[in-house]
Order: structure tokens, then sequence, then C-alpha cells
């Protein structure tokens, strides 16, 4: 890995946006390719904050201001990147179920999916299931991610995954769940195929269920390789 | 079983009664308001539809029915977020939690828009925030906060002076004679740190903040403190405290939201701080209340001289019997009844009490609860079977309570 690039992953991984972006355009300067500078640097850092965060040494903050560094080198590359044919990883489509307006644990997830690579439709918060069956339809999602905050409103994930299959789009998708009250025990109850305890495993568990799919986009997108480890290599807190 | 006095309270807090623990509602059994009323379709009293109504200090139906242990927290001291908290109805309809936060005078709630489906309101604490239409139970969307600059803080702290006499109840002497003559264990809310900046600048604009403007937030977190030291002083003055009550809620089922670096250069300092301020009035108590998994934060904690922690929530993976494993008598645990057992049916809640509770009340302190405010899915046949069973491992008479409504 060049120097340059080193700088662009230890400016994402440190949350550095000054640094990211002077690093984003020196290695284009340089001459390295967009889509090396994206896989390489930007991912590679926010990749790297991952594994800070499951070790115990990195904490929302730190999350926050990495993935903002990230966007900003991102803001650099996207028009170079656009000529290009960077497919994404695969598509996400992620909400807050119905009755329910706890926002802020899925919007990290998003921001995390996104910054490694998948293509994330968010449709917000009181998501009403037939809204979760649509979007996955018009966008041909891999992944339809639940979340709920509160006891009374877990219910919801067996209404979607019903919608799901009563709309005939349950075998295309895999679903996953998350959120405060939300254990694995629940996930297999309400038939769910992935859980995640926090942002980062979600994108785990994420690289797994599409790992899974046809077109799942395992070899698409920016390189996993020496990346995200396995999800059931442990080190969640 | 003796009464619930001060002194059985201090002799359970310092571990020197095996086996006896508190059934107590202030501060422990905490309903969400819309819980009892739900309850009253299941058969509890006509009388549990308008608690949130009541004043503090009178009569609680609820405490009488379940018959908890008696307690008093000074909530007409505006030191935390209780005084001043009620149930705001902005619409027809639309009834949602309205605390302000620490702030006197608090914002005016405002009704901003509305459709079918929501409202956007401001609250007394100047939170922005979107409440769905036609539910029981009411949790927010926050859209936006009162701080977003220094400013915007500067218009905020006006706020939190700790002199302003609407902070304090008109007839002071008269109520510290009322509370001094009362022989149960008395608590003030004593506020708390990151909790609070949490409400006021909002959580992803907090995290940015840390980095983004530290000194600010050490501003915050230094009026906050001043205020809490000047209250507790003029409180202690005349009213002896049994235990004060700090609110944080910075964690969630992964961990806490900042790490312990930024807990220890932020936070610990003015802890211990507040801490010799409390302790020097002669109250030994110092409760915390902590949301989502806090094992990396317990030991910053104790070190600043916290000692007992609520509610232990299972669900983010917090035992009560490890931490009693783990730390001894050296902390009181209250709470970490698994509240989705506790729901569950009377096989898995009775499973669930007496796994724990037996055990930690009879190897040191512990005020049972379940790891949470009761939520408004909790079965009323559960909970009275709940308060019987935990009576009967006290040795108490049962009080038969779901036959009973």
């Amino acid at each position: 890995m060049s120097k340059v690039i080193e700088t662009v992953v230890a400016a994402v991984r440190d949350g550095d946006r000054e640094s990211a972006v002077g690093g984003v355009e020196a290695a284009l300067a340089a001459g390295t390719p967009p889509q090396t500078v994206l896989d390489q640097g930007l991912v590679a850092g926010l990749r790297q904050l991952g594994e800070l965060f499951k070790d115990g040494q990195a904490f929302l903050p730190e999350i926050l201001i990495s993935v903002r560094a990230m966007d900003a080198g991102l803001g650099i590359l996207q028009p170079l990147l656009a000529g290009d044919t960077a497919p994404t990883k695969g598509t996400i489509v992620i909400g807050t179920v119905e009755g329910d307006l706890h926002d802020i644990g899925k919007r990290l997830v998003a921001m995390l999916l996104r910054g490694n690579g998948y293509e994330v439709v968010d449709l917000g918060v009181d998501v009403a299931a037939h809204a979760f069956v649509e979007a996955a339809a018009e966008h041909d999602a891999g992944i339809v991610a639940l979340s709920a905050l509160l006891t009374t409103t877990t219910p919801q994930f067996s209404h979607v995954i019903a919608a799901l299959a009563e709309a005939g789009v349950r075998g295309r998708v895999t679903v996953m769940v998350g959120g405060a009250p939300v254990s694995r025990a629940l996930a297999d109850e309400v038939g769910a195929d992935g859980f995640a305890d926090d942002c980062v495993l979600a994108v785990e568990e994420a690289e797994r269920l599409l790992g899974d799919q046809p077109g799942g986009g395992a070899s698409a997108g920016p390189s996993t390789e020496g990346a995200v480890p396995a999800p059931d290599a442990g080190g969640a807190r | 079983m003796s009464a619930f006095t001060k002194q059985r309270f201090k002799e359970i807090c310092r571990g020197d009664r095996p086996g006896d623990f508190g059934i107590v509602g202030n501060g422990i059994h905490i309903f969400w308001p819309e819980t009892p009323a739900a309850w009253v379709a299941q058969g509890a009293p006509q009388s549990f539809l308008h608690l949130d109504e009541l004043d503090y200090g009178t009569p609680n139906p609820a405490d009488e029915f379940f018959d908890f242990d008696p307690s008093r927290s000074l909530a007409e001291v505006h030191s935390g977020m209780d005084a001043g908290t009620e149930m705001h109805e902005y619409v027809p309809g639309v009834v949602a939690h309205n605390h302000s936060f620490l702030l006197n005078p608090p914002f005016q709630p405002q009704v901003f828009e509305q459709d079918d489906k929501s409202v956007v309101v401001r609250n007394s604490s100047g939170i922005t925030e979107r409440l769905l239409k036609g539910k029981a139970f009411n949790m927010p969307m926050w859209l936006d906060h009162p701080v977003k600059d220094r400013e915007s803080w500067n218009r905020l702290r006006e706020r939190l002076d700790p002199g302003t006499p609407s902070r304090y109840p008109a007839h002071w002497e008269a109520y510290a004679a009322a509370i001094n003559s009362l022989d149960c264990p008395v608590s003030m809310e004593v506020g708390g740190f990151f909790g609070y900046l949490n409400m006021w600048v909002g959580t992803e604009s907090l995290m940015y903040l840390f980095y983004d403007d530290p000194t600010l937030v050490e501003e915050m977190m230094e009026t906050i403190l001043e205020l809490e030291m000047a209250m507790l002083r003029r409180v202690t003055k005349d009213i002896r405290l049994d235990w004060v009550w700090y609110w944080e809620d910075m964690a969630y089922k992964g961990g806490p939201m900042i790490g312990p670096k930024m807990v220890r250069k932020y936070m610990l300092p003015r802890y211990e701080r507040l801490n010799a301020v409390i302790r020097d009035s002669g109250c030994e108590i110092i409760y915390l209340d902590c949301d989502g998994n806090i094992d990396d934060l317990l030991p910053l904690w104790i070190e600043a001289g916290i000692n007992l922690f609520w509610p232990l929530e299972v669900a983010a993976g917090m035992d009560p019997v490890a931490l009693r494993r783990q730390y001894g008598k050296d902390i009181i645990l209250a709470g970490g009844l698994d509240k989705r057992e506790l729901m569950r049916d009377r096989e898995s809640l009775r499973r669930e009490v007496m796994s724990k509770v037996p055990y930690l009340a009879q190897t040191g302190p512990y005020f049972p609860s379940p790891d949470h405010l009761v939520p408004i899915d909790m079965p009323f046949d559960n909970f009275c079977y709940y308060i019987d069973l935990l009576r009967e491992i006290r040795g108490d008479e049962p009080l038969h309570l779901a036959a009973r409504a």
C-alpha cells in the first residue's frame, strides 16, 4: 500500500476530515485510480475503525467522525467514479417498523452500510409493512432490515415478514432485525434470517446474508479483501 | 416485616440485612404513565386512570394497591427531570411525556404542524419532536434540539439558574419540616452530565461536539455541576437526604455511547466534586440510572463514589448475579429482572424472579424491579403475581392482588 493511501486509511480511521480530503487529492494526483482510492483508502479506513469499535477502543463519536471523514473524501471521488461501472455490493431496504419512531440506531446502521459499499434505501421511521414490500420489489433488494426500539413494536417484524411472503418476494430477500429489545432468539422466533447487536455487526451480518444470495455482490463493489472478519469471529461488545 | 424506615433502608443498603429488600415504588418500580391506565381494562382499580395528574406527596393509589414500601422523592425541587413532568395533551388524543430536563423556566409546549398520522410539537425542554396519533403509548421521534452552537447554548443557560425561586417549593420551611417528619427514605435528583446534554443537543450532534467543540461540552457540564451543587447545598441545609439520583442514559445494548476515556475526562471529575457535597451532607446512597449495557462504565462510576445502579437491562446483556459475584457487597443492585420474562407467563415470571431475587437479597444489597419502567404490554395479572412473589420471598403475607382487583 502506498504512503498516500495509508494517509487516507488513517484519516478515515481517525475521523480527520481535512487529512481525508488531502489524502484523496494526493492519491489522485499521484495517478492512483479512483476505485483503488475508494477500496484501499476510504473503505479500508472505515473498516479499521470497525475493528477498533469491536475491540472497545472506539465508540459512537468515533464512528460518526470517521463516516464524516469518509464522506468528505467520497465527495471528491464520486464525480470520478460516476463514469466507472462500479456496482454496489447489494441493495438494502432499511426502516423502523410501524408504530415506532426510533431513528438513531437505524441511521447509524444505514451510514455504515453505505460506507461499506451497499446501496441503502432508508424508508425512515414508522414504516408500514406494505411499504417495505413495495420498496424491496422496486429496488430489487437483497436485504430488508427492520429496526424496533420497543417491546410493543417488535411484533411488527412478523407482520413485515408475512407481508413479504404474501407478496411472493420472501424467497428473494433476506430479512435482518435489530433494536434495543431484539435478541437472536427473537429474530429466530419471528423467522428473520439475520440479527445484529450493533451497527458494526450489522455490516458483518449483511456481508453474510448477501454473500449467500445470487447476485448479492460478494464480488461486486469495493473489495472485501482483508477487511471485515467473519460474523462469527466474535469480539462483539 | 418491620416498617420501611430510614434505618431499615440504610441497613439494607449497607448489606446488613441479608435476605431483606425493599419493594419500592419511587425510583425503583416506575410505571410508564400509560401502563396503570391500560391495566384498568384488565381489572385494575378505576383510580389507576389518572395517576399522572396526582401531585407529588399525595397518596398514590398504585403505591397503596401494591403496598409499595414508603419512599419520598423531593420531586417539587427542580433539580432534575421529575419536577414539572406531565403527560401533555398536544392535540386531542395525542398525549406524551413532557419533561423540562432542568430548564426553568421551561419552554412553552407548542404544536407546529399535524397531518392525519402525526403531529410535530415542541416540548418543555425545547425539543421539536414528532408524535404519532392514535397510540396509547407514544415514544417521540426527535427532530430538533435547542442547543446548536455557543450562541444557542448561551440562551439556554439562562434557564439554568439555581437561584430561580420556582426551583423550590413556595413554603420552603413548612415543606422541609413535613419532609423531615417522614421516617422513610427521602431522595433528590442531582441531574447528570451526558443525559441532559443529550436532550439539549441531540445524540448525533453531541457525538460530533465532543470532537468539534470540546470546550463547549465542558462548559455545559460545568453549568450543570454548579447548578446541582448550589441546589444541593441549599436543600441539605434543611433536609436530610437518604439517597440521590443521577440520570444519565448514555448506553445502549452494545455498550456506552462514549468511551471510558471520555467519561474519565469529562464526567468523572464532576461526579467527584458533586459526590463530595452529597457525602458531606450525610447522604450515603448515590443512585445512577442508565439504560443499556454499562459494564464498561461501572468501574468509573464506582471510582467516583456512585454505589447504586438501576435498571440493569437484561436485554442489553446486564446480569445482576454476575455483577454481585464481581463486585460483592460494594455496590447496591436494583432492577435486573428481565421484563420480557415477567411479561410472558407465570411460569417464566417465577423462574426469572426465583433465579435472581433470593440470591441477590441474601448476598448483598438489592432492590428488585423489572429492568426498566413497567411497560404498557405487561399484563396486570403478571404484575400482581410478581408483587406477591416478592412478598413471599421476603416473608410477607401475600396480598392476593389479582383476586382483590
